[in-house]
């Protein structure tokens, strides 16, 4: 299950180095300096798409990451929930009253 | 692998942390959602300074450089205008988390005794975290930014006694000029990260020392609370959030990237209708509300006396109400949702009128 997990991690890894950050570094740029306001944008539908490519990317693995933390809570409640009811540790609650 | 765990263990005690981190106990129940803020302010708090010293790197503070320098960054270093953009986009949620954390932290009574300090230190958090705000936007030397700071030392001015030494102290001299540049920048990049680091320490040690604050209505019903480790049950469920929020503020900085105004000049008349940042707005308008005179007291003088009076009370407000943690408060309760309220509605205000 751990050799698993960091399999993932690697291929998850590699899938965001690879992808083609450096077309992004051409978006923006009007060359004007002194006169207008300067606002980044995409010059044209290349560069736009680029962009909106890159974005579901990054959201992408953000999900998938989200899936991995969310089986790994699942597990580590379940060990806990375990430990917890075969030791009566009460120390994990607190009296208010 | 293990063996260099073993050995960084026995060196730097690290195992002994992650112990301690596996003692500690977080509460849960139906307002747990509320302890995720804190952890997501220092994970902004952590973009701000690396995408900050990545700025840094080609940001120069002077008047002839500064407004040529960020051009720069935004159209020739790689990926600089999205750096910038990020560096905008997690202050400004940074300051929305501080806002919420702390309309919380009011809320669910997380101030009481034995949390004094705990909030003191986290109103000078808010504080300082403001300060970063003001000081930051003038960096960029454009003229939005300029009219916006000559404004916004100004106000000071008007405190009987201290004000002009105050206002004089910010600006380095009578107007907004270099030396103003030269002092914010000096704020910005190392002051106030030495003392937001000092009292992020203390308010941290002071969270882990007194615990998760348990919400009055949770004691109420139920004798025994359950909770679960902190570490890794809790900070995975933190690390989801933070995800999120990393992912937000990636979106934010690539579809609404931060733009640059005309490159300030400090001889040309103030623009009209000149507005500070959204976060300091209801502040603003409200100043505005005020008549010329009050009382034979100068409005604006009237106004931000009032405005400090207020800041005392909130600051002192666990040594005010002194209600036993189990005791509700709703008068306080109603009092912070009318406060929500009133500066959702300045804040719209200000931002259409």
């Amino acid at each position: 299950m751990k050799s698993k997990f960091i399999l993932v991690k690697i291929i998850l890894i590699i899938l965001i180095i690879s992808l083609p950050v450096f077309t992004l570094d051409s978006i923006s740029q009007s060359k004007n300096t002194k006169n207008y306001e300067i606002k980044p944008s995409p010059k044209n539908i290349r560069e736009s798409t680029a962009l909106y490519v890159y974005l579901l990317w990054i959201w992408l693995v953000i999900f998938v990451l989200i899936y991995i933390f969310i089986l790994k809570i699942k597990e580590v409640d379940r060990m806990y929930k375990m430990k917890f009811e075969s030791y009566k540790n009460r120390d994990r609650l607190i009296n208010t009253k | 692998m293990r063996k260099f765990k073993d050995w960084f263990y026995e060196r730097t005690g690290f195992d002994d942390f992650i112990n301690f981190l596996k003692k500690k106990n977080v509460p849960r129940h139906m307002y747990t959602f509320w302890y995720y803020w804190g952890g997501a302010i220092l994970v902004l708090f952590f973009i701000q300074i690396i995408t900050g010293i990545m700025l840094l790197l080609y940001y120069k503070p002077t008047v002839e450089a500064a407004h040529k320098s960020v051009v720069k960054i935004m159209n020739e270093v790689p990926l600089g205008w999205i750096i910038r953009s990020i560096h905008r986009w997690s202050a400004y949620l940074m300051i929305a988390f501080v806002f919420v954390h702390l309309f919380s932290t009011l809320i669910l009574k997380a101030y009481r005794k034995p949390r004094e300090i705990t909030w003191i230190t986290g109103c000078l958090l808010f504080i300082i975290t403001l300060a970063f705000g003001f000081t930051g936007y003038l960096l960029p030397w454009d003229e939005v930014s300029l009219a916006a700071t000559k404004v916004g030392t100004d106000i000071p001015r008007t405190i009987p006694i201290i004000g002009i030494w105050i206002t004089k102290l910010l600006r380095g001299g009578e107007d907004v000029t270099e030396e103003t540049l030269t002092r914010f920048f000096a704020f910005h990049v190392c002051v106030l990260p030495l003392l937001i680091f000092a009292i992020i320490g203390i308010h941290l040690i002071l969270v882990q020392k007194h615990g998760m604050s348990i919400p009055i209505s949770i004691e109420k019903k139920k004798n025994t609370i359950p909770h679960i480790p902190f570490y890794p049950n809790f900070l995975y469920r933190e690390i989801i959030f933070w995800l999120l929020i990393v992912g937000i503020v990636i979106t934010l900085a690539f579809l609404f990237p931060a733009s640059l105004g005309k490159e300030a000049d400090l001889m040309a008349p103030t623009p009209k209708g000149v507005k500070p940042e959204w976060y300091f707005l209801f502040l603003f308008q409200t100043l505005k509300l005020f008549p010329s005179k009050i009382l034979s007291i100068p409005g604006d003088t009237f106004a931000v006396l009032l405005i400090l009076i207020a800041g005392i009370i909130f600051f002192f407000l666990p040594f005010l109400d002194k209600k036993p943690a189990g005791k509700s408060g709703k008068l306080i309760t109603y009092f912070v949702y009318l406060l929500i309220i009133y500066m959702i509605v300045m804040t719209i205000w200000g931002y259409v009128s």
